[in-house]
């Protein structure tokens, strides 16, 4: 019984116990196909977010809320509902291929940080 | 009452032995389910006013913040309860006692009770924040996981038959290893789900004091539930089972 436990436990856990990715570690990846769908969090980067042709929105994600380092960074295309909490400086987590340097979302999730402020 | 239980006990178990006597214990009990009830009941309803009349809206999210205010003392409540139950059966296993697991069979219903609020609220919560119902995460599934072991183990010690018990029992204690999983869950491993705002142990919270008496008051409110509903549980089982 210890034993299924644990091995469900395990199949549980071994694909989903890292939630998502930093940029840069995607960025490092060598082998990255783009076949393969990824999970990234990080910071909507100040000023970065456009839109472009077709309600497509173009924004930056970092690693670091105020980043200065260009291997940190992706640019990531999205065109869908974005949750109330997508802003700039806020934490996200895009699900999707990375072609070509750019990152091409299906799925945008936002991240809450453990704050809560007064209106 | 009884002589022994009036002399000073080195041992903690040796007197706790004492008071699981089904006849000490009921007794007990009554007063627990009687007092624990209006103090809930005193408490949602304080609460409630609080929240709903003067609890400030969260900068970012707005007014859905506030199922923090069940989200929260029901997620505690799910994890304190199982960890009673836990130690229930595991004083049960050393002292051989059968009123243990049987106090532990009673506390397992409002514990899913908690979890199943927990999780109910918490996708609520999750489609406007985060844009999702739910996802894989670590919080999420160790949460999904506890609310197995509870539905597991109720199905397990539906009679009174020691060995339904005991196997029972092994489930809750194995299930044990999953409480420190959910708590680390948030910090160990990146989750979608936020960190904790309230560090009890470092008597540390990150949530506007406004907020924080509100969060207070409803898991005070949970807890007295809880205490009644179970010690409500308990006299029933306990006479239950001496009436065999």
């Amino acid at each position: 019984m210890t034993g299924g436990f644990l091995t469900w436990g395990s199949i549980l856990y071994r694909e989903n116990i890292v939630f998502f990715i930093k940029p840069s570690e995607l960025i490092a990846q060598k082998n990255s196909t783009s076949q393969k769908s990824y999970k990234v969090g990080g910071y909507v980067l100040k000023g970065s977010i456009k839109k472009r042709i077709q309600g497509t929105l173009e924004f930056q994600i970092s690693d670091h809320i105020y980043n200065l380092d260009k291997n940190n960074t992706i640019t990531v295309h999205y065109n869908g509902v974005l949750p109330n909490l997508f802003g700039e400086q806020q934490q996200i987590v895009v699900q999707g291929r990375y072609i070509n340097h750019i990152f091409l979302a299906n799925i945008v999730l936002s991240k809450h940080d453990e704050y809560y402020r007064k209106k | 009452m009884d002589k022994d239980f009036n002399k000073k006990d080195w041992s903690l178990f040796f007197s706790l032995t004492k008071i699981l006597k089904i006849k000490t214990i009921i007794p007990l009990l009554n007063k627990i389910q009687k007092i624990s009830f209006l103090l809930s009941i005193i408490a949602f309803l304080v609460g409630g006013t609080y929240i709903i009349l003067y609890a400030p809206d969260d900068v970012l999210q707005g007014s859905v913040a506030k199922i923090m205010y069940i989200h929260v003392p029901a997620s505690w409540g799910a994890l304190a309860l199982y960890l009673v139950m836990g130690v229930f059966n595991i004083f049960g296993f050393i002292k051989r006692l059968p009123q243990c697991f049987i106090i532990a069979k009673s506390i397992a219903p409002t514990g899913l009770a908690y979890c199943l609020i927990s999780l109910i609220t918490g996708s609520l919560w999750g489609k406007p924040t985060w844009g999702t119902y739910w996802v894989w995460d670590a919080r999420l599934t160790s949460m999904l996981i506890l609310c197995a072991l509870y539905i597991g183990y109720i199905i397990s010690t539906q009679t009174y038959e020691s060995s339904k018990l005991t196997l029972g029992a092994y489930i809750s204690v194995l299930g044990l290893l999953n409480i420190p999983i959910i708590k680390g869950s948030v910090d160990w491993w990146f989750t979608l789900h936020q960190p904790a705002s309230i560090q009890l142990l470092k008597l540390k919270s990150t949530l506007d004091p406004s907020m924080l008496i509100g969060l207070v008051i409803m898991a005070f409110a949970f807890a007295f539930y809880a205490a009644a509903m179970c010690s409500c549980k308990i006299i029933h089982n306990l006479n239950f089972f001496k009436s065999r």
